[in-house]
């Protein structure tokens, strides 16, 4: 029997809102943000109520809308400029407690090497995984890997030692 | 070690569970819900086929939207259809040339089903560093079977890797502007024996 809207959202956000949430978190720095974005994938989900392969195609479409949101909603900020308040509330929204500095360091990567390494690193995705769901070739990942971790050291021993 | 402490420290980013039950709650009410926000005003006049292609594009689930473009008095001159990421599928072959084959995903649905041909508004080609190496538009090129397959120029790409990012598409169809189709698509290539 076919669940409900309801029950499919309840068991998306319980499965995988976590691990969206972060991603849209380190990609745009404040959590009212990341939560807006993940509401926005959830509508999608419920929307286009796909037909699924299985968990990983599941997770794979997830993590694409929760990019494809988070794109759209920084290109609407860098068209949008943002009052000094909101954006002083913004900044103050930053990493949670206990940070030692490396997840500010992460975030201020360019995007697709913050991805990258978010998605191998934190949740643990497996190359082949993640070219499926950023729509690049294994390499193309592999590379972003690379140049990722050489970037995010580099920041680090600059400003986090 | 660094990655250890970065998975650790990511890891503590989680959703409450209040805010778990908000976006459950929200997404169950707004997803029946959603309309586009605007109608392209070359379409008005077949008021027929606009609700014909509301109806279906609700059906659908579809996420692009037509939105009205005005100049600084507020008039208005023009209208695009944004958020179209999800609507048209990218691929770039680079064996003869650079050649990127645009493919509508719903070819039968307004606004693609006006076009007769398409072109890229938008675009630029970095290299793997981020550095800009070529941009512009291209095209347009007559669409066939959902598909338009629109030629760039690679003067001055040597070989190696890079990222074509497209801003914008241009449909266009007989007798009416050019529709800007406004999305961001990312796809990788490669060049060798150059």
């Amino acid at each position: 029997m076919e669940r409900s809207r309801a029950e499919r959202a309840e068991a998306a956000v319980r499965d995988y809102g976590d691990m969206l949430f972060r991603l849209c978190f380190i990609m745009l720095g404040a959590r009212a943000d990341a939560e807006d974005a993940v509401q926005d994938v959830m509508i999608s989900y419920i929307q286009k109520a796909p037909d699924f392969e299985n968990a990983g195609h599941e997770k794979a479409w997830l993590i694409t809308t929760a990019k494809n949101k988070c794109r759209d909603m920084l290109r609407f900020r860098s068209r949008h400029p943002q009052p000094d308040t909101e954006y002083l509330e913004t900044l103050s929204a930053g990493p949670p407690d206990g940070d030692s500095g490396i997840l500010e360091a992460l975030m201020s990567l360019p995007e697709k090497y913050r991805l990258a390494l978010t998605l191998h690193y934190v949740e643990e995705l497996r190359v082949g995984d993640i070219a499926r769901a950023l729509r690049v070739t294994p390499s193309a990942v592999k590379m972003r890997l690379k140049k990722g971790r050489e970037l995010l050291e580099k920041k680090y021993r600059e400003e986090y030692m | 070690m660094r990655l250890e402490k970065l998975k650790e420290s990511a890891k503590k980013i989680k959703m409450t569970d209040e805010m778990k039950e908000r976006i459950i709650r929200r997404a169950t009410e707004a997803a029946p819900a959603k309309k586009p926000r605007g109608v392209r005003p070359a379409l008005i006049a077949a008021a027929i086929a606009v609700l014909t292609c509301f109806g279906a594009a609700l059906a659908a689930g579809r996420a692009g939207l037509f939105k009205d473009v005005k100049d600084w008095k507020g008039t208005v001159v023009g209208s695009v259809y944004e958020n179209a990421s999800e609507e048209i599928e990218v691929s770039v072959s680079a064996e003869n040339g650079l050649a990127v084959t645009a493919a509508m995903v719903e070819p039968d649905m307004a606004p693609y089903k006006e076009f007769d041909s398409l072109g890229i508004d938008s675009y630029k080609i970095v290299d793997m560093t981020g550095a800009a190496m070529a941009g512009g538009s291209a095209g347009p090129a007559e669409i066939s079977g959902g598909k338009a397959v629109i030629a760039l120029p690679a003067d001055g790409l040597g070989d190696g890797d890079y990222m074509l990012v497209i801003d914008a598409f241009a449909g266009y169809s007989k007798a009416d502007q050019p529709l800007r189709v406004t999305g961001g698509w990312e796809c990788e290539f490669a060049l060798s024996g150059r």
